[in-house]
Formats: structure tokens, C-alpha cells, sequence
């Protein structure tokens, strides 16, 4: 039976693979190291608490998301940082101040990487993300009210001044350090210069967090070490990194206090009631009639299990569904080059002889395989899990239709949506369907009212951004009795305008679809189906497919 | 018009070579910078001395309507300053584009630059194709990157203008488009993320926006 920690560390590694995308990486912990990092070398990333402000443990779920928090940022190293990890560790070998570009290096990827889990994941792990780097500003200022005599001129040089600026102003935002730092130096033009400076490297720093390009990245670098280097006297930096939280690979301990600790509670607090009201309130079982709010809620935690069974039960229409579809492509033959079988490639067949030498050569086959060309169009599906719907078609509706698009489109091809009182997005077109298919297994809208209009909405948006050369259908699946019903027919008239073809599928209680087929006809391409169970879909969307379609 | 390649070329022989048999194509052209970069001058003192006014301005203005027909129009990715890779698809758009570059040079009597625009085949190796592809995700990256600055900065200010708006959106549409032709690539992950980030920054820009309106009609 795995330990309580074997089971938070193998949710840790879980984030760091969504995060990298490398099914390679791997996650250890460790219990002396002093911060957490990621070794490129072994494509690892070792943990630890020991830069988490002392104390953390008392707040566990802190703790719990602060663990979170710091094995994302390393995940995000190894997709931003690691294509650079050879330009970038040449160019520290080059400079004179060996140790001072690592460190510059260090924050300016630092600042990369928080920007990018910030922004990418705005909901979740970024906002564990700020939390943590929020409270360790506040401990950092508050360690610079108390502790004014190691904070002291005597005791600084002008390189860890800068440095600790650029860390604690640059990455944790904090005003009251630069402050404070900045009257360390007493006054002279020789300060002018020095705020000049570190305002410009500021600036750039900040440029950097949208920079992609490796010749603008490097000229950042450069531009940031020429600075900094100014301020070392000759000197490389290796005095220590005395002001600098240790959560950025400095040595300032931090210790959490009451004060902040009620914060932390406050703030935890204040983000789980976001999320219970964006989930809304009342929930099966819960008691009391939850808000129609329509909003987005996060996407469901994927639960592999419930998904598996769904896609076990609905197995025959799946196949019935995809053995249809498939008539309607081309087979194509594609060659697939350097494979472990086949027939040799004749060109490298020299080299791969000279190389086979030294040890064993694989992957020199040309091989040729048969596939079906995938369809070029894009679906967007919405489905109704309100209450006034059979749930368990529901589920097996979305079930087929995931299925079937996951094997008969590409990823990048098709988006999902559930709506009840509120929404929640299975899938984007920018998501892989492997990645996001166990999300329907967990699915939580709130079943106490249909509010369609906004994720509808949220759909036309995304297929605004699809060129518009591809053929775009909508496929709606509900009993068509929804909120704000005039309105939803007003967006859907806008869709239908602009060329997106629409098939709705009617299931439970259909009497209104009649209603909303009459009234949409004129404006575009429009297709109906209604079903008794899902037994009857694969079928009745083949026939309708093929109408608005024109496909045979 | 069906664009041909000049030569016919064996696929086979190529690639024993060791030649990728795929070509890439390339949009060159050399437009001269009429405006020189000094800071501290004004505009018309930084002319450079061999165009008339005329000529500067004409030569400013196409070098934007160009760089946004390259951008927007034929989804091309930028190889060099003065040289863009494009889809094979889009060759009869960018002949168009080539052909009415050339007159509007050749109209302000710039023959020998008019000369200077083409459209070419390009035939390499299998590490130069890796390298063009290099060039071709850092820019869609960078080019990213850039509309989610501004629409960031739209969001920080309550507000951007249309046209900048529309820049952002079409700027997803294009690296949309084009990301499937980098699947392979070991950063196409990071584009994947970076596409996602851009249309949520956009669609948060756009609820803002609507907030804003629905305040705005209840004043």
C-alpha cells in the first residue's frame, strides 16, 4: 500500500507532466537540498520544503499548495528553459563574472516561467503560484522592519544590493524593498546612476517575460549583465545572497508569524469560497437551490474510472458511429521514416553500418502504413446536463460524441462544453484529446437550471478564431427547453450567418426543438435529430451529418 | 494560375542526397529604409538624402501595407528581415502580392529594387529544414508573444483600440493555422501554452469590455 507522502508526490509528478509534457520527467524528493530545482542533465526535479517560509507545515494546506506551486514553476522551467539550457549555459561560460550571469540567468528564466504558469493557469496552480510568492514578500518586508542590523551598509556591497533588488522588486514585487535598499547608498551622483540602472534592468527584466526569441533573449542577458557588472567592482559575484528569500535560491530565512499565518488562513480561505461559487452552491445532496450564475466553472478533475466504465458501456454505438463516419474519408498512405521496422533507408544505410559498430542501431526503416485521412472540419459540442434532462443519456452522449471525435478528428478539431447553471469546458481546441477525455468522468455543472447563452457564447468566440476556409458545425445536444431562450436563438442566428453549420440532437422531453429548427432554417445550413436512447445515434447523426454536409 | 516548380526534381534522388525533397518557399525582397534611425532629429531630417519626400513616404507605407500582408494575409513566418517563409498553398496570393509590390516600386521609379522581389524554392538538407523550422517557431512565439503584451496592456488599461484588437485575434488565428506544420518540434508544446494564454488574455479583455457596456447602459 503506498505511503501518504508516495501518494502526494505521485500527485506532484501528475502536475509536473501536464505541465511539461514530458512523460520522461521525473520528481524526487529531497530532504537537504536547499531549494527545489531541475536537473536538465537527468530531467529531474527534486523537491524540498526548505525554502518554504519556517512554519509552513503548521498551515497544511499552505503547505499543500505551496508544494504545488514550486513543482509547477520547475515544470515550467523544463518547457520554457530547457530549449535554451545549451545557449544559455555557453554564454555563462563566455562571461568574465561567471557566477554573476547564472544569476541573472536564474531570475530572468525565473520570471519567465511565473508569468507563464501565472497566465496559463490562472485559475489553479497560478493562483498558488502568487500565494506563495505573496506571502514570502510579506515575510521579506517584515523581516526588514525587525532585523535592521544585518540590513545595513556595512554589511552589503553594492553587487548584493543590485541582485536583491532585481529578485525582490522583479519577481515578488516588492516597492518597500527597493526602497528601503536604494537608501543603503548614500547620496552622491554616483546613486543616480545606480537607480538609472537598476530601473533599466527592471524594465528589461520585465520585457522579458514576453520574450520567445532566443537572439532577444540573449541580448536581455547581455544587456542585464553589462549593468550589473558595473556594479561588481571587478569583482565576480560571490559574496552570498544575504537578502534574497531562499524560495529563489537565496539565504534569508523567513519565519511565518501569527499575523501572517491569519492571512495565509484568510486568503486560503477566500480562494476555496471562489471556487465553491464559481462550482455553484448546492451541489446533489447538498441541500438549497444553487444561483443560475451561467458562469465558467474550472474544468472537471478527470476520474479515469468513471470514464473507462462510460466508454465500456457505450461501446457498440462508438464503433457503429466511427464505422459510418470512416466511409465518408479518403484512405491515404503516408511513409514514416526512421521506424523500428520496414524496409531500410537506403541514403543512411552507410552510417547506420559504421554507427551499428558500436552499438545497436534502431529506428533505420522507411515504413508505409495505411490510414484514413481525417476530416477537415472543426466541432464544437455542447450538452445539456440540466436537470430537466435523463442524466445517464447525457453521459452517454457526450460519451460517443468524445469518442468518436478523438478518433475521427484531429485534437486541434474539436471542443467540448457541458452546461447546466452554469458551464464548464471538457475540452478547447487547443487541448489534446488524450489529456482531457477522463474530464467527462467528473463532470460537476449544476444541474438547477439551462443556461446556455453563455457557454454559447464562449463557443462562438473560439470559432471565431478558426479560419474560416475550414467547414465550423456546431452540435448542440439538449430538450431544448433553455434560459434566455430568445436570446440564445439571436446568437445562434449570428453563428448560422456566419457559415457555421449547426446540427442540435434532441433528447428527453424534445417538444420545443420543432420550435427552434423553424425559426433558425432561414439563416443557414441547420440539421435535427431526436432520440429515445442513446442506441439510436449513431445512425440519426450519420443521416443528418450527411444532409448538412452535403457529405455521402 | 498553378504555381510550378522551374525544374522538375526527382524525390528519390534527392533524398538519397540526403536532401529533404519538400521545398520551402521563400518571399524576398530588398526595400530600401528611407527613413534613417538617429534619434534626436525629426523626421525630415532623418530622410535619407537619395529620395524626394515622395518617394520616402510611398516607401514607408508600403513597407507597412507589406508586413501586414505578410503577416495577415499569407500567414508568413519571418526567416530573415527582408525574407518571409510561405506555405506552398498560398503561392498564387503571394505572386499577387509580389506583382503588386513590384509596380507600386516601379511606379515611384525604383526599377532596380522592383527587381529585387521574388519568390523562391528553397532545397535543403534535413539539419537546414530543422533550422528553417527553429526560425519559423521563434518568430510564431514571438509574435505571440508581442499581442499578448498588448492585450495585457489592453487589460491593465480598461482599454484597446479595434484595430490592435483585431491584430491579437488574427495573430491567434495565424499561429492556429500554422502550428500543425511544427508538431515535431520540441518547443510545440510551449506554442500550444502560448496560443491558450493569448485567447484567454482575449477573452478576458472581451468580458471586460462587456462588463464595461452593460455598466455603461445602466448609467
Amino acid at each position: 500500500m503506498k505511503t501518504e507522502i508516495a501518494k502526494k508526490l505521485e500527485k506532484l509528478h501528475k502536475i509536473a507532466l501536464i505541465i511539461a509534457k514530458d512523460k520522461k520527467l521525473g520528481l524526487k524528493w529531497s530532504r537537504s537540498a536547499p531549494t527545489a530545482f531541475i536537473n536538465y542533465l537527468t530531467n529531474t526535479i527534486t523537491l524540498t520544503d526548505n525554502c518554504l517560509p519556517k512554519g509552513s507545515q503548521k498551515y497544511p494546506r499552505f503547505y499543500e499548495w505551496s508544494l504545488e506551486a514550486l513543482v509547477s514553476h520547475e515544470a515550467g522551467h523544463r518547457l520554457l528553459s530547457y530549449p535554451f539550457f545549451k545557449t544559455f549555459s555557453r554564454w555563462i561560460d563566455q562571461k568574465r563574472f561567471k557566477n554573476l550571469a547564472k544569476e541573472i540567468n536564474n531570475i530572468i528564466e525565473d520570471k519567465r516561467v511565473n508569468y507563464f504558469i501565472e497566465k496559463r493557469y490562472r485559475l489553479d496552480l497560478g493562483k498558488k503560484l502568487r500565494l506563495l510568492y505573496e506571502i514570502d514578500r510579506k515575510l521579506l518586508e517584515k523581516k526588514l522592519e525587525k532585523d535592521k542590523e544585518s540590513f545595513n551598509p556595512k554589511k552589503l556591497t553594492t553587487m548584493q544590493i543590485f541582485l536583491a533588488i532585481l529578485t525582490n522588486k522583479g519577481l515578488y514585487n516588492s516597492e518597500k524593498f527597493k526602497e528601503k535598499a536604494l537608501s543603503l547608498i548614500p547620496e552622491s551622483s554616483l546613486k543616480e546612476k545606480f537607480k538609472q540602472d537598476i530601473e533599466k534592468a527592471l524594465s528589461l527584466l520585465e520585457k522579458a517575460k514576453f520574450t520567445r526569441l532566443k537572439s532577444e533573449l540573449l541580448r536581455i542577458h547581455n544587456e542585464i549583465y553589462e549593468i550589473a557588472k558595473k556594479w561588481s567592482w571587478n569583482c565576480d559575484f560571490i559574496e552570498g545572497k544575504a537578502w534574497i528569500p531562499k524560495l529563489s535560491g537565496g539565504e534569508l530565512e523567513i519565519e511565518i508569524d501569527d499575523e501572517v499565518g491569519y492571512e495565509i488562513e484568510s486568503q486560503i480561505e477566500k480562494g476555496d469560497q471562489n471556487q465553491e461559487e464559481t462550482e455553484g452552491k448546492g451541489k446533489s445532496g447538498s441541500g438549497g437551490f444553487g444561483k443560475s450564475t451561467g458562469e465558467e466553472i474550472p474544468a472537471p478533475t478527470p476520474d479515469f474510472e468513471a470514464y473507462s466504465w462510460l466508454v465500456q458501456k457505450n461501446q457498440p454505438e462508438i464503433q457503429k458511429l466511427l464505422r459510418k463516419l470512416k466511409k465518408t474519408l479518403k484512405p491515404i498512405t503516408e511513409k514514416k521514416l526512421f521506424e523500428k521496422q520496414g524496409r531500410l533507408i537506403k541514403p543512411i544505410l552507410a552510417k547506420a553500418y559504421v554507427k551499428s559498430l558500436r552499438r545497436r542501431v534502431k529506428r533505420v526503416y522507411i515504413k508505409t502504413i495505411e490510414k484514413f485521412e481525417k476530416e477537415k472540419a472543426s466541432f464544437g459540442i455542447l450538452v445539456d446536463f440540466s436537470g430537466s434532462v435523463p442524466k445517464n443519456q447525457a453521459f452517454d452522449i457526450i460519451t460517443i460524441l468524445n469518442e468518436v471525435c478523438g478518433n475521427w478528428l484531429e485534437d486541434s478539431s474539436f471542443s467540448l462544453m457541458v452546461f447546466g447553471a452554469n458551464y464548464q469546458k471538457i475540452k478547447t481546441f487547443f487541448e489534446s484529446f488524450h489529456n482531457t477525455k477522463a474530464r467527462i468522468g467528473g463532470i460537476s455543472v449544476s444541474s438547477y437550471a439551462t443556461e446556455l447563452l453563455q457557454p454559447l457564447e464562449a463557443m462562438f468566440r473560439l470559432f471565431n478564431n478558426i479560419t474560416a476556409e475550414r467547414r465550423r458545425i456546431l452540435i448542440i445536444a439538449s430538450d431544448f427547453y433553455v434560459d434566455k431562450q430568445n436570446k440564445c436563438l439571436e446568437v445562434l442566428k449570428s453563428m448560422l450567418k456566419a457559415k457555421i453549420e449547426v446540427i442540435l440532437i434532441g433528447f428527453g422531453a424534445t417538444g420545443n426543438l420543432k420550435y427552434w429548427l423553424e425559426t433558425l432554417k432561414p439563416y443557414g445550413k441547420i440539421g435535427e435529430l431526436r432520440i429515445r436512447s442513446p442506441k439510436e445515434l449513431p445512425e440519426a447523426f450519420v443521416e443528418v451529418y450527411s444532409q448538412v454536409t452535403g457529405a455521402k | 494560375m498553378e504555381f510550378k516548380l522551374p525544374i522538375k526534381l526527382d524525390k528519390e534522388a534527392l533524398e538519397a542526397m540526403g536532401l529533404k525533397s519538400e521545398a520551402i518557399w521563400l518571399f524576398e525582397y530588398d526595400i530600401p529604409s528611407a527613413i534613417k534611425n538617429q534619434h534626436g532629429k525629426n523626421v525630415k531630417e532623418r530622410i535619407s538624402q537619395k529620395f524626394s519626400l515622395e518617394q520616402a513616404k510611398k516607401l514607408v507605407k508600403l513597407k507597412n501595407w507589406l508586413s501586414f500582408q505578410l503577416k495577415f494575409k499569407l500567414h508568413a513566418t519571418r526567416n530573415l528581415y527582408s525574407s518571409w517563409f510561405i506555405s506552398q498553398n498560398n503561392l498564387e496570393l503571394a505572386e499577387s502580392v509580389a506583382k503588386k509590390l513590384r509596380s507600386e516600386l516601379e511606379a515611384i521609379g525604383l526599377h532596380e529594387y522592383a527587381n529585387k522581389v521574388r519568390i523562391i524554392p528553397i532545397f535543403t538538407t534535413e539539419e537546414g529544414y530543422e533550422s528553417f523550422m527553429d526560425r519559423k517557431i521563434e518568430f510564431l512565439l514571438e509574435f505571440i508573444g508581442e499581442a499578448t503584451e498588448k492585450v495585457e496592456k489592453g487589460i491593465k488599461d480598461g482599454f484597446m483600440s479595434e484595430s490592435a484588437l483585431w491584430r491579437c485575434k488574427k495573430t491567434l488565428e495565424v499561429a492556429e493555422a500554422i502550428k500543425e506544420e511544427l508538431k515535431d518540434h520540441e518547443r510545440y508544446n510551449e506554442l500550444v501554452d502560448s496560443i491558450a494564454i493569448l485567447d484567454d488574455l482575449i477573452n478576458q479583455y472581451e468580458a471586460l469590455k462587456a462588463e464595461q457596456k452593460e455598466k455603461e447602459a445602466k448609467n
